[in-house]
């Protein structure tokens, strides 16, 4: 789904601390109103947002799977309702949620910004949870005389570049549903540590302890329609073949050997598909075969057998088979023109080298 | 008429002709102006109109002493005040004697058509001009002066190089019988026949040019009617819009129109959205905007790279869209 047509209308934020090196809770300091921005702030906070779980952008959908009454889903669907104060009020809870989630004492502090407003056409509410760390940068400064120097500023947070911030988003579908929670809501993450490396650990207390959801049951499934459509677009493309083994190579390679524990149609075609006009035919193509925009959780359990052997074959039924993961070192494929027929063509051919001695022949 | 007669007549009449052929000029530029909006008239004429009453001493000689046979020379010589319009092509020629023709404050008649002598004398290449002769055609009241019916203005129209060579020879070769010599004569011919030959090449440019265009100018047509819909501004034609609607006029197609209509009816926010930021934000008052929302929701990657101004100026309408523009 699309976060067009975002607008937010209430903001609030909070301080977390870390742990004390007694592993003890140390209180947030909760924030008593509402944050007001003049336009232009407000314009870029939705900018950060938008780049965060904006289509391509590296957001992910997950199941919620925590609904009690302490659950982030149910201070959600408190806060969705609420009047200006009770919102102050009880989104004290979910920072109290969040320091209790950090039960490691390596697990930085920040701000904790909870923010309320719709998206999508037609739009429907929006609860969504930024936890920013600081970090610390540059400003130059004009001194008198016009003279120009470089001022240290320490507590920077939500700026474009560094993306240390995690967003959770609840996004509700159907407001007049009668069931229970967490029927009716769907909750999308932001959280670079989940994409970028292997250590879902290091970010298990966002994505669960806090905010109490968990990867959906479809990842396997997800992660080996990537893999067929991919494979499907990729042969449909009209390029040489030479360029066409490439991207085959790169697929395996983005699967198999890639550390990301994501999945991504942007992702993938961000790395490997040069031509901007490839990308989008790309995304066209996924999106009408209704594989999701945001990132899919890698689960290689359906794909492990297809992505062991490549195979290549030729148009007189003559087949190259090899392990995937040492296809591109072994065998090398290359196409030339072959010899003249009776009538003058030149036929295309392929010269394969394989670095490799015959083992049997039969 | 005596040359008194003539002289006398002349001072007393000044302010009439003077009254009818201001206004003559003005009822023309406006209507002129209209058919060629949005370009500004003083770009389209080349040399600035400004009608001129005859000089007495010059009445009386083209009068009396120059060997033409008027019957009743006050009346006869119609050009006491006239005007001169320049243009660059000759199809633009057509656009002034359009509103010449049209008007229903005087009557008018023909009095030179260079199309018509080039047909009589296809071997001869000398003065082209197109001359009318506008009369009142009842008794009109301009300001405090009363212009009677029938009282005429001359109005010349003429290609910029046709007037070019014009006033290089009009009053020397033409006018005097004997001051050119064959070969002054010959060269004079020449080059009107090469002037000729140019303005030919200028309509075939220019027409040549408009094909090449007409995808993009029908386009911008069609974005500038759905904006003025849809908007409820006037939007403005900077050329801004044309560098953008080239940027994309490979993807635009044949079902444009329906395209960008259905791209408004299912995200009507994107009217509101240009609404709001139309107030102080130039890029949002050209129409061309509608086209960048089309393009960004159907090939964003393409649109990144193709967009001729800056990344930063594209972002909103990604942030619109729901498009991390980052990640493209």
């Amino acid at each position: 789904m699309s976060f067009e047509n975002l607008s937010i209308n209430r903001i609030i934020v909070h301080e977390v601390f870390k742990r004390t090196d007694g592993r003890e809770l140390v209180q947030p300091n909760y924030g008593t109103g509402l944050v007001t921005l003049e336009q232009e702030a407000l314009d870029a906070f939705c900018d950060r947002i938008n780049s965060a779980m904006g289509s391509a952008a590296r957001s992910m959908e997950l199941d919620i799977i925590q609904a009690d009454a302490s659950s982030s889903i149910r201070i959600a669907k408190d806060l969705v309702d609420a009047d200006d104060r009770l919102f102050i009020a009880r989104s004290c809870a979910a920072a109290d949620k969040l320091a209790s989630a950090q039960t490691r004492r390596d697990l930085p502090g920040g701000v904790l910004a909870i923010f309320s407003g719709t998206a999508g056409y037609p739009a429907k509410r929006i609860i969504g949870m930024i936890k920013a760390e600081t970090h610390n940068g540059f400003t130059r400064r004009v001194g008198p005389g016009g003279s120009i120097s470089l001022q240290y500023l320490k507590d920077l947070l939500l700026t474009p570049q560094t993306k240390l911030y995690k967003i959770g988003v609840f996004w509700e579908q159907t407001p007049e549903t009668t069931e229970p929670l967490p029927s009716g809501w769907r909750a999308f993450i932001y959280d670079d540590q989940i994409s970028a490396s292997n250590k879902l650990t290091a970010a298990q207390y966002f994505y669960e302890g806090f905010l109490g959801c968990g990867f959906p049951e479809t990842s396997a499934r997800r992660t080996r329609e990537f893999h067929d459509y991919t494979k499907e677009f990729i042969q449909k493309l009209n390029l040489p073949e030479d360029s066409k083994t490439d991207l085959h190579n790169a697929l395996v390679t983005y699967l198999k050997v890639d550390q990301s524990t994501i999945v991504q149609v942007s992702a993938f075609a961000q790395t490997y598909l040069s031509d901007a006009e490839i990308r989008d035919a790309y995304s066209q193509f996924m999106l009408d075969k209704e594989f999701p925009e945001c990132a899919v959780a890698k689960d290689l359990t359906d794909v492990t057998t297809v992505l062991k052997y490549r195979r290549v074959t030729f148009t007189r039924d003559i087949k190259i088979i090899a392990p995937a993961d040492k296809f591109e070192s072994l065998v090398q494929m290359r196409t030339i023109d072959g010899e003249a027929d009776e009538q003058g063509q030149i036929p295309k051919w392929t010269e394969v080298i394989i670095r490799d001695s015959i083992r049997r022949q039969e | 008429m005596t040359e008194l007669e003539i002289i006398t007549r002349w001072e007393t009449d000044r302010p009439v002709y003077s009254a009818w052929s201001k206004y003559v000029c003005d009822q023309i530029s406006t209507a002129v102006a209209e058919t060629i909006h949005p370009q500004p008239l003083d770009e389209f004429l080349k040399v600035p109109v400004k009608p001129r009453l005859k000089d007495t001493k010059s009445l009386v000689d083209k009068a009396l002493f120059r060997n033409k046979a008027y019957e009743s020379p006050y009346i006869d010589i119609t050009d006491k005040v006239g005007m001169r319009f320049v243009v660059l092509l000759t199809s633009d020629i057509r656009k002034i004697e359009q509103a010449i023709c049209e008007s229903a404050l005087w009557t008018y008649s023909k009095d030179r058509d260079y199309e018509d002598e080039r047909k009589e004398k296809p071997m001869e290449f000398a003065y082209q001009s197109v001359h009318y002769v506008v009369r009142a055609i009842a008794d009109t009241l301009i300001g405090k002066v009363m212009v009677p019916k029938g009282t005429p203005c001359e109005i010349q129209v003429r290609t910029l190089l046709q007037h070019a060579h014009c006033e290089l020879t009009h009053d020397s070769i033409y006018k005097s019988k004997r001051a050119a010599s064959a070969e002054t004569q010959r060269t004079v011919a020449k080059s009107m026949a090469l002037i000729e030959a140019v303005d030919d090449f200028f309509e075939i440019v220019i027409g040549d040019l408009d094909k090449a265009t007409e995808v993009e100018r029908n386009a911008l047509k069609v974005i500038s009617r759905l904006y003025a819909e849809h908007v409820k501004l006037i939007p403005e034609t900077q050329k801004s819009n044309i560098l953008i609607v080239d940027a994309f006029s490979d993807k635009l197609g044949d079902d444009f129109e329906p395209r960008l209509y259905d791209l408004l009816q299912k995200k009507p926010y994107i009217v509101n959205k240009v609404t709001e930021r139309a107030v102080n934000q130039h890029l949002y008052r050209q129409p061309a905007i509608f086209l960048v929302y089309l393009m960004a929701s159907v090939s964003p990657a393409t649109t990144k790279e193709r967009w001729p101004l800056t990344t930063e100026e594209l972002r909103p309408v990604y942030l619109d869209l729901g498009l991390s523009i980052d990640d493209y």
